[in-house]
């Protein structure tokens, strides 16, 4: 059940006046939400839930665990214990390839004998599940003793399958509380689901076609045509998951949970460091918080700090999937902040891009440029099966082809994606792209409706292609 | 929440769900034809929600290429051939059947196995000129010749020896001509049936991308066709075998054949899921006027099967509802049951 999807329309409409007509009762709130999730997880295979299940009842024991030890070392045990356990599922089914992979022999019975369903999403699950127990370790949160609440906090619908990865110190806390929705959420929920669906089903939707066609036909394209491939590819992935994200945090909203945003308009970051802080940004925190501050932040050393950036950002290649490419897709986009750090430019920018005007300054235009291409041509590392591929792309890209005329398909593909660059770039300020607080009523109800009317009309139906981060 | 919020939520919704999916005016008036080009739509519609199609394979699964069904289709197959070569005879040009099947290094389908040797022999009976790939192409390594494992498609190796195939039976026509001429005022605005320039990216729902492009005049072919004509002109008429599903323009066959033939010029109409009615149609609406002077039309034992009304209600690119013969919906009861 896609969020773009008439079904998950109709399950979103039932669960929302369900929930709403139980506002009285939180825990009955609670258990419409945790069977509404269960039934959305098990729509993708019945099995699913039960490993979801599983991990639940794991995480919930070692919060209560965790926190009953009262000395140090066995709290730090039942951790490292609870740590192991969630993430063995996680390693097993996503990292045993890579590892007996590379062990002769084992490839051909690990392929035949240990090959079982992904479960999808579990990447995130198993983060939230794993960021919960440590902030209950390090007392940043109260366990949650309901077992329906944490159930619920864990397999919300709305996160489940490409997250936001929850914090528990942020979110666990809103499954608490009552919530009767403003006017001014609910506009704003709906600007939100709105925009993700136009990303989604307009731009994202329409451009995978050529986006695969790039990478599986390589080797007889042009410099130029690969080089705006990959660029595609980008602009692709942004829309696509930007697009989920903005969609899972609308309901959410609705639902009145408020979810971590996981997008802050990153195509205009000026360096990378701010590229990395509007992309993806609850992966981002949560290897802040649970990797890069315990190993000692920037109070280290310059190379240590450089060390620890390359290891963060290959392990979370890691994390997208158990293959080199993914490592060497995170190292290179680690090794983007080594000038930066040498030569001390790593600027934390705290406003979006040129504010207040409508184009850029000069500079800030080319430091966008910069970062935007930089961050780009990593893609190709992201997008290819094996190394092999991808060195054979960059040999292609960077040929005396790259000044060729490129593909008019490609070109005519990315056009599609420039109403949604320029209309984020107009709204960059806002707290998100629907906003117009400042005009009328009917004016908003208008520019709902020329998007939705867009929607309908860009619509490709035979495209109707699965979130590409749902691999993840 | 106050009164006013709803409303104007309910307001936000609606506007954009109204002003979205009703962006279609109906025209005021439509004429006699268009109401029964939609009335035959609306039919089609029904009757394809009442009768599915059923797997080709299945009207042949007894082995018997003598049952009263396939009989009836056999005779409407030589039906649309008579009328074809007719059809071609009327403009002066020349007319070759070619046999090409997906059928490398396997055992042929039974709509090939049954139905190729009566095109050949039908072909015969009305004098046309017939070149059977199928033996040749059996001889092939699937494996290399087409997309398999994925899809029984001509690959990009498969095209090129398909090219090779097709090549001495334009060069044996060199000096075909036709005696018709059309003045640009009778010429409609496209010959094939593809969206005019189009040039998009397509999968077919199996995850293998190529690139499509048309001509201004609707054929997978990247020129336009110019008047008064310069060079002979030979018309491909054909399904997938000609379109080639999966492979971008530059390396399906006719695209091959057209830098052996640098002197003539070749116009591509095939389309996926073609078959020999839709040649016929397509030919008198459109294509004759490109003035061929040599048609060449690619056909198999899959032209036959495709005969049964199912499929033409469903594939057909004439849109119009076919009714099931006596034969044919006693057939089709016994095979629900």
């Amino acid at each position: 059940m896609l969020f773009n999807t008439t079904d998950f329309g109709i399950f979103f409409c039932i669960v929302l006046v369900i929930y709403w007509l139980a506002w009285k009762w939180r825990i009955v709130q609670h258990i419409i939400l945790l069977v509404a999730s269960g039934y959305f997880y098990y729509r993708f295979h019945y099995s699913l839930p039960i490993y979801l299940y599983c991990m639940i009842s794991v995480g919930f024991a070692f919060g209560l665990i965790i926190d009953v030890q009262a000395d140090a070392t066995k709290r730090k045990t039942a951790l490292t214990f609870g740590i192991c356990i969630l993430g063995l599922g996680l390693t097993y089914i996503k990292y045993s390839g890579l590892i007996l992979g590379n062990i002769h022999g084992l490839d051909q019975w690990q392929a035949s004998v240990l090959h079982i369903l992904t479960p999808i999403g579990i990447s995130y699950f198993t983060f939230s599940s794993i960021g919960y127990i440590t902030d209950v370790y390090r007392r940043t949160i109260e366990p949650e003793k309901n077992f329906i609440t944490y159930a619920t906090y864990i397999s919300y619908f709305p996160h489940i399958l490409s997250g936001p990865i929850p914090s528990a110190a942020k979110i666990l806390p809103q499954f608490r509380k009552n919530f009767v929705p403003t006017f001014e959420q609910i506009e704003q929920s709906l600007g939100e689901i709105v925009w993700g669906l136009f990303k989604k089903m307009v731009v994202a939707d329409n451009v995978v076609l050529t986006v695969n066609y790039v990478f599986s036909h390589y080797q007889d394209l042009n410099g130029s045509s690969l080089f705006l491939g990959v660029t595609l590819f980008s602009l692709y992935l942004y829309a696509d998951f930007s697009g989920y994200s903005e969609i899972a945090m609308g309901a959410s909203r609705l639902l009145g949970i408020e979810l971590t945003k996981n997008f802050r308009m990153p195509f205009f970051s000026r360096n990378p460091s701010e590229f990395w802080r509007r992309w993806h940004t609850s992966l981002r925190k949560w290897f802040l918080d649970y990797i890069y501050m315990p190993m000692g932040g920037k109070k280290v050393s310059t190379l240590k700090y450089i060390m620890l950036i390359l290891f963060i950002f290959s392990f979370s290649g890691l994390w997208h999937g158990a293959n080199y490419t993914f490592v060497c897709w995170g190292f290179l986009n680690g090794l983007y902040f080594v000038p930066y750090i040498l030569t001390g430019k790593l600027t934390r920018y705290k406003e979006p891009a040129s504010p207040g005007r409508i184009l850029p300054t000069a500079s800030d235009f080319l430091k966008i440029l910069l970062t935007f291409n930089l961050v780009t041509i990593t893609r190709v590392f992201f997008r290819s099966p094996n190394i092999y591929v991808a060195g054979d792309f960059f040999s292609k890209i960077f040929s005396k082809t790259l000044f060729d005329v490129p593909l008019h398909v490609v070109t005519t593909n990315l056009l599609y994606c420039m109403p949604m660059l320029i209309i984020e770039w107009i709204q960059r300020e806002k707290d998100y792209v629907l906003e117009a607080k400042k005009l009328n009523i009917i004016i908003r109800i208008l520019i709902f409706g020329l998007v939705i009317a867009s929607i309908c009309y860009f619509h490709k139906t035979r495209n109707n292609s699965e979130y590409y981060y749902f691999k993840f | 929440m106050s009164v006013k919020s709803l409303v104007t939520i309910v307001c936000l919704l609606s506007a954009g769900i109204i002003s979205g999916c009703s962006n279609e005016p109906k025209p005021a008036k439509i004429s006699r034809e268009e109401a029964a080009i939609e009335a035959d739509k609306k039919k089609l519609d029904d009757m394809n929600h009442q009768y599915a199609r059923i797997p080709d394979e299945r009207i042949l699964e007894d082995h018997n290429p003598n049952t009263p069904l396939y009989t009836e289709l056999k005779g409407r197959y030589k039906e649309h051939l008579k009328k074809l070569q007719k059809d071609v005879a009327a403009t002066g040009a020349q007319f070759v059947v070619v046999i090409i099947n997906n059928g490398a290094g396997h055992n042929p389908a039974l709509s090939n196995l049954y139905g190729n040797p009566y095109i050949v022999s039908t072909c015969k009976e009305l004098g046309i000129e017939c070149v059977d790939l199928s033996p040749v192409i059996a001889q092939q390594d699937p494996y290399v010749v087409s997309q398999t494992p994925r899809d029984g498609h001509w690959s990009k190796k498969g095209a090129a020896f398909l090219a090779s195939q097709l090549a001495p039976i334009i060069r044996s026509h060199s000096n075909a001509k036709s005696t018709v001429t059309y003045k640009d005022s009778e010429r409609p605005e496209t010959f094939g049936d593809l969206p005019p320039n189009d040039d998009e990216v397509l999968d077919g729902g199996k995850d293998m991308p190529y690139h499509v492009q048309a001509n201004a005049q609707g054929c997978r072919m990247t020129h336009d066709i110019k008047f008064p004509k310069t060079k002979q002109h030979v018309l491909f008429l054909g399904g997938s075998q000609l379109y080639s599903p999966y492979l971008d323009n530059e390396f399906i066959a006719v695209t091959l054949l057209e830098k052996q033939f640098p002197n003539a010029e070749l116009i591509n109409t095939a389309a996926i899921a073609s078959t020999i009615d839709d040649y016929v149609s397509l030919f008198e609406e459109k294509a004759k006027y490109c003035e061929p002077d040599l048609v060449i039309v690619q056909t198999n034992g899959g032209d036959i099967t495709d005969f049964f009304f199912t499929n033409r209600n469903h594939l057909s690119r004439i849109l119009k509802p076919r009714m099931p013969s006596a034969i044919e919906d006693n057939y089709y009861s016994t095979y629900l049951k």
